[in-house]
């Protein structure tokens, strides 16, 4: 749900790009920073995942985190019901790209759009945590899933950039991301 | 100030078993979130969604694939609970319309279902229009059910208007509450 009153910040998009970054206006002037992603869009094989990773300064987006989800899909020929926590997109303690749900068909109309919050990223003395609710055209079996999934930083300190990636930033994508500040 | 929008308010009064939405879905907004208050039916029935691509004259029954999953426990019980997917209401390139709650409970006028529905870029006819949603109702009088699910229109025309309506009951109407549309603003 959108949480509080939303103030528009910028729209950040990738176009044939490996990665968007924000490295900018993630400060302490809001508490939450709620993220809108539209026609986030693979652009080549089939099954890339979306992820993200996060900065403090000048750790070029390698911060360890720990992440879990519920995930559930369903496909167009009435199979493939599950629901369930998805092993395969856990993350211990990792440096690599947190991924965000199942990965994402390449069909020409398949996208994977959603909302994403960071939760107090300036606080130095806690672990920032994140939040991200998705919806995303399974490339298994050509069906939908949707993904309840958050992450917390495993340390301490303060998160000013953030970057997403698909298929841990080796694959080409598209997508719009809609940043606000939520007070 | 607010970048939430209020692009439409309806106040549910029991005069009708649905009630569309034909104006104001279009590319001015990337993301529509409609919120439900405190929805009340005249007898037990589930509220559910159709999509249209021109306006309702195809009836809001466009094809979608949708998953479904449920979170329960009784009230008076929380030994009887459950966390499952939601065979029942998923879709699978289906024209029905999306079941988003269980049953409401009518018998007492305090209960009633609340949550969202997000409808993502419906103006872009280069994909599949996506949707979300999550809802809780008091269900059976002793249930407190909350339904999540995801799902996309088939195809990739634009979806301009929505129909929320009655289902599981001929006769129940929206006796009370609130549907209300969002904008998301993106400057």
């Amino acid at each position: 749900m959108i949480l509080g009153s939303p103030t528009y910040i910028a729209t950040h998009t990738a176009s044939s790009a490996t990665s968007i970054e924000i490295t900018s206006n993630i400060d302490s002037t809001y508490d939450t920073y709620m993220l809108v992603m539209t026609d986030m869009k693979p652009e080549s094989t089939v099954g890339q995942k979306f992820g993200f990773n996060t900065d403090h300064a000048g750790t070029s987006y390698n911060n360890p985190h720990c992440s879990t989800n519920i995930m559930w899909s369903y496909n167009d020929d009435d199979s493939g019901a599950d629901f369930s926590q998805g092993a395969g997109v856990l993350s211990d303690n990792s440096t690599t790209p947190v991924e965000m749900g199942h990965g994402v068909g390449n069909t020409s109309y398949a996208i994977q759009p959603g909302i994403f919050y960071i939760f107090d990223p300036s606080t130095a003395t806690t672990e920032t945590q994140y939040m991200w609710h998705i919806t995303g055209y399974y490339a298994t079996g050509d069906g939908t899933f949707g993904c309840w999934n958050n992450a917390k930083e495993n340390g301490a300190g303060t998160i000013s950039k953030i970057k997403f990636t698909a298929a841990g930033g080796s694959a080409l994508f598209s997508g719009t991301i809609d940043m606000y500040g939520v007070s | 100030m607010s970048a939430l929008t209020k692009i439409t308010e309806i106040e549910l009064d029991g005069t009708a078993t649905s009630y569309n939405i034909t104006s104001g879905i279009d590319a001015t907004y990337r993301c529509y979130y409609f919120t439900f208050q405190n929805i009340h039916p005249s007898a037990d029935c589930q509220l559910a969604v159709g999509l249209s691509q021109n306006g309702g004259t195809d009836n809001y029954l466009n094809s979608k694939t949708s998953a479904v999953w449920l979170n329960r426990v009784m009230l008076t019980d929380v030994a009887d609970i459950a966390t499952e997917f939601r065979p029942a209401w998923a879709m699978g390139n289906d024209t029905a319309f999306q079941v988003l709650c269980e049953s409401i409970y009518s018998g007492v006028t305090d209960g009633n279902m609340s949550g969202y529905f997000y409808l993502f870029n419906p103006s872009n006819t280069s994909y599949n229009c996506h949707y979300m949603w999550s809802t809780n109702c008091l269900q059976q009088s002793n249930l407190t059910w909350q339904n999540t699910g995801t799902g996309r229109m088939i195809g990739s025309g634009a979806c301009n208007a929505v129909r929320f309506k009655t289902l599981d009951s001929p006769t129940a109407t929206l006796d009370a509450g609130t549907i209300t549309m969002w904008g998301l603003n993106t400057s």
